[in-house]
């Protein structure tokens, strides 16, 4: 039997991993020296609240190597016999190394690949649904591996900022850093490429930052699903899911929290959509 | 006031010989002789500019693309007419600045053409170089419009043509009579022209450069001149000298300031300024006024001001100086400030790099945060020459370069400098630095130049610019009556608001655009402006407009007292 494991950067509800059979380990969140898993013992809008009205930033850390090792031993034990552990992009956080490391040593008569997704968010969750959509019709482990493999090149996520405070004062921007010193109050547009946050647009208006997502999302052709993601904007976010659903009928499209990781580095109120091509399923 | 010349005629020199055929000499002293006397009704020629605003400036442009380019061709040493036709135009390519300055080098393209390899050229080469130098500057705008030089160069080769048999002396002045007849017509063609007033400034410009030319030739007497300005070409006067007469015109302080309150009445400011000095501009609002004046007695000048109320702003520039630094070309401190010197290989990845012109720090700091590599400023007309765009496309450290000429005035020069370089360089037409400034935000570095293009043409549509600043002079224009000095606003370039403060224009420019929710407002303010007008302008329109996002920042621009970006 094969299970889909992944981390709580994939953005999925309690509820919908459940249906989906795929097991999520959450990362961990720091405020000072408090300790919370992601989306287990804090929700993203709780995350934001204290995000903006907290003295001290927060940090946020991979699951240990004994988490996972954990986690696949649990699931070796109910029957796994194949794993696949999709995680956050290896540029943007230690959590594959740390599923590697896991599963280094694996359990008797279970086979665990993981695999460095690129991306992060409603991207990674998309990745993650096609794995468990092949697991769950009773696929392979590289079925589902190469399945994955093929969607990562066939999404895009654009997300606007509304500040710039919060990548200023993270790290790990890489070429974000093109985005600051400007002497203009710019929204600007990331998305994420090559595994890393790549820097886009830069519009002066929310209105017109808001428009810009909508554009870059809209102009993927055969698009298979839409998720619409924000750090706190619900109201621009349901309303950018209404033009949407609107424009491509047919299209499922969901509104989902970003979580914490992505969150510390572009801040609250950011408003973004990821955008999943339909591909032609393998013979 | 200063002295003014004795009319030519009055001791005019016996003519020299009418000559059948034109050498080299011939028709370099009649072109030098053209640019001085351009030189000397530049500021008249700028006066009668449709636009009451205080740049991109005509007679300024003409007689600069003129002068700089006579200087650079250093065709003294030519002996055949072709030669000097052909460096004078070629000099002329880069020499050019403003519209008017890129069609006049498209003009003396068109000369050069038609006396190509001519030692000598008598009047039926004559009459042909006018007409093929008409039609090239006719082919230098996409879309060529009547009433305007092109009409009076197209009429002055007819005429021309029409005494094609003659000397050469009779044919020019044939095709000035051409010209003249042309010019008073132009109100006819172009109804703003007749709004305001005037006839078109660039077919004047071409008038005055062929009367010079004629003088040159021939010796015949000038006519009075247009205008004494404060400041008399230099070259104009040393041409005067040569032909044995002397200007007596005194140099100057140009001094400025701000007084509180408005004097009333201002008529009795006036005539008291008046006497202590010339050029004088009284810009007024409810409670104070900008007082502009070329006196050779500042202090007299500045006392006067103090017996009324209270001096601000307070500056004075000897014009002199000021003067010589212009008019020593090679002098001149570099328009061009490349972010990295031309042998650096660039930024890693750069694909693409900038240049924008832009007058003032604050734009040209603004424009530099978002990666533009090279900011030419655009001088005292704000207009640069081709030159000037060419050595900043020489100096970006990327083969592939975008220009933002960010005026409408500059358009031509800059598409006239992307053609001649070697790079891939493409002109985006930006109007206005707040469409620069907004397509700018747009730029990526390591994107390539045709993605850049695209997201910045998309930008560059979606902004509205609003400029404010002070009437150059009482004028009618698109149904509004302007006093000299009044602020006024140009929405996107066209006049839609005079009134009575400038942050009062500024304002109702944007309430009239009606921006929506969510849109954002940057208001760059100019050299003239301080910190706290600024923000009251900002407070006031964030009071009216709630919903509106307003940055206000040092924008530091000669002419404009505001500079706003809608988005």
């Amino acid at each position: 039997m094969l299970r889909i494991v992944t981390d709580s950067t994939a953005d999925l509800d309690a509820d919908e991993a459940d249906a989906l059979g795929v097991t999520v380990v959450p990362l961990t969140v720091y405020f000072g020296e408090e300790a919370l898993l992601d989306r287990v013992e804090i929700q993203p809008d709780e995350f934001y609240t204290r995000l903006k009205n907290g003295k001290v930033l927060p940090r946020t850390s991979q699951p240990s190597a004994g988490r996972f090792q954990e986690v696949y031993g649990d699931l070796a034990a109910s029957g796994a016999t194949e794993i696949l552990s999709i995680h956050i992009s290896a540029k943007l956080s230690g959590t594959l190394n740390a599923a590697r490391l896991g599963a280094g040593v694996p359990p008797s008569g279970c086979q665990i690949e993981t695999l460095d997704s690129a991306t992060v968010c409603g991207g990674l969750q998309a990745l993650v649904r096609r794995a468990a959509e092949i697991a769950s019709n009773g696929g392979t482990l590289n079925q589902a591996l190469s399945a994955a493999q093929a969607l990562m090149p066939h999404h895009r996520i654009s997300i606007m900022l509304d500040t710039l405070e919060y990548l200023q004062k993270g790290g790990r921007i890489g070429r974000a850093r093109a985005l600051l010193g400007s002497l203009l109050n710019l929204k600007p547009i990331v998305h994420v490429e090559d595994g890393e946050v790549a820097p886009g647009d830069r519009v002066r208006s929310r209105a017109r930052g808001i428009e810009r997502v909508y554009a870059l999302t809209a102009e993927v052709p055969g698009a298979e699903r839409i998720i619409v993601q924000h750090t706190g904007a619900a109201n621009d976010a349901e309303a950018l899911a209404r033009r949407f659903r609107a424009a491509q009928p047919g299209v499922p499209v969901d509104v989902r929290w970003i979580g914490p990781v992505v969150g510390t580095y572009v801040g609250p109120n950011a408003v973004g959509a990821v955008v999943v091509q339909r591909i032609p399923a393998e013979s | 006031m200063t002295s003014r010349a004795a009319p030519r005629g009055s001791k005019a020199k016996p003519s020299p010989p009418r000559v059948r055929l034109l050498n080299g000499d011939d028709l370099l002293r009649a072109f030098a002789s053209a640019s001085a006397w351009l030189g000397r009704n530049a500021q008249a020629i700028d006066a009668i500019n449709v636009y009451p605003v205080p740049d991109g400036d005509t007679g300024s442009n003409m007689a600069g693309t003129l002068r700089d380019a006579l200087a650079a061709a250093d065709a003294s040493a030519c002996a055949s007419a072709a030669d000097v036709a052909g460096r004078i135009a070629h000099a002329a390519l880069v020499s050019a600045r403003g519209n008017s300055g890129v069609i006049l080098s498209q003009w003396f393209g068109g000369f050069a053409e038609a006396t190509a390899g001519a030692a000598e050229i008598d009047g039926r080469l004559l009459a042909a170089a006018l007409a093929r130098a008409a039609a090239r500057a006719r082919g230098a705008l996409r879309e060529p419009a009547e009433g305007t030089i092109l009409t009076v160069a197209r009429e002055a080769a007819a005429a021309a043509q029409g005494a094609a048999a003659a000397e050469p002396a009779a044919v020019l002045e044939a095709a000035v009579a051409g010209a003249r007849a042309a010019l008073e017509r132009t109100p006819q063609l172009l109804p703003v022209l007749r709004e305001a007033g005037v006839v078109d400034a660039g077919g004047l410009g071409l008038v005055v450069l062929l009367e010079g030319a004629v003088a040159g030739l021939s010796g015949s007497p000038l006519p009075a001149p247009l205008h004494t300005p404060a400041t008399p070409d230099k070259a104009w006067l040393e041409a005067a000298r040569a032909g044995g007469e002397a200007d007596h015109s005194g140099f100057g302080y140009c001094t400025q300031f701000m007084l509180r309150p408005a004097p009333l009445p201002l008529e009795a400011l006036r005539t008291a300024l008046e006497r202590l000095g010339d050029s004088l501009v009284l810009a007024s609002d409810a409670d104070r006024v900008r007082v502009h004046v070329h006196t050779g007695d500042p202090g007299a000048v500045l006392s006067l001001g103090i017996a009324h109320g209270s001096l601000t702003q307070i500056s004075i520039e000897n014009m002199q100086a000021q003067f010589e630094r212009f008019a020593a070309h090679a002098t001149l401190p570099p328009a061009v400030t490349p972010e990295q010197p031309a042998s650096e290989a660039g930024q890693q990845g750069q694909q693409t790099a900038v240049v924008a012109v832009l007058a003032g720090s604050g734009l040209a700091d603004v424009a530099r945060s978002l990666g533009a590599s090279g900011i030419v400023a655009g001088g005292a007309t704000a207009n640069p020459s081709v030159d000037e765009i060419l050595a900043a496309i020489r100096a970006a450290p990327a083969e592939n370069v975008i220009v933002l000429p960010n005026h409408k005035n500059v358009v031509l020069a800059a598409e006239q400098a992307a053609a001649l370089s070697d790079r891939r360089a493409v002109v985006l037409p930006t109007r206005s630095a707040a469409q620069g400034i907004a397509v700018l935000a747009m730029f990526q570095a390591d994107r390539s130049l045709d993605q850049n293009a695209e997201a910045m043409r998309t930008a560059q549509h979606a902004v509205r610019s609003i400029e404010v600043t002070r009437a150059a002079r009482a004028t009618r224009l698109n149904g509004v009556e302007l006093a000299r000095g009044q602020p006024i606003a140009l929405v996107d370039g066209r006049l839609t608001t005079a009134a009575e403060s400038s942050a009062g224009a500024l304002l109702a420019a944007i309430e009239q655009l009606a921006p929506e929710a969510g849109a954002a407002l940057t208001l760059y303010y100019g050299a003239s402006v301080t910190r706290q007008d600024a923000d009251a302008a900002a407070e006031q329109i964030s009071a009216r407009l709630q919903a509106l996002d307003v940055q206000v920042v040092a924008g530091g621009q000669p002419h404009y007292d505001f500079i706003a970006a809608l988005e």
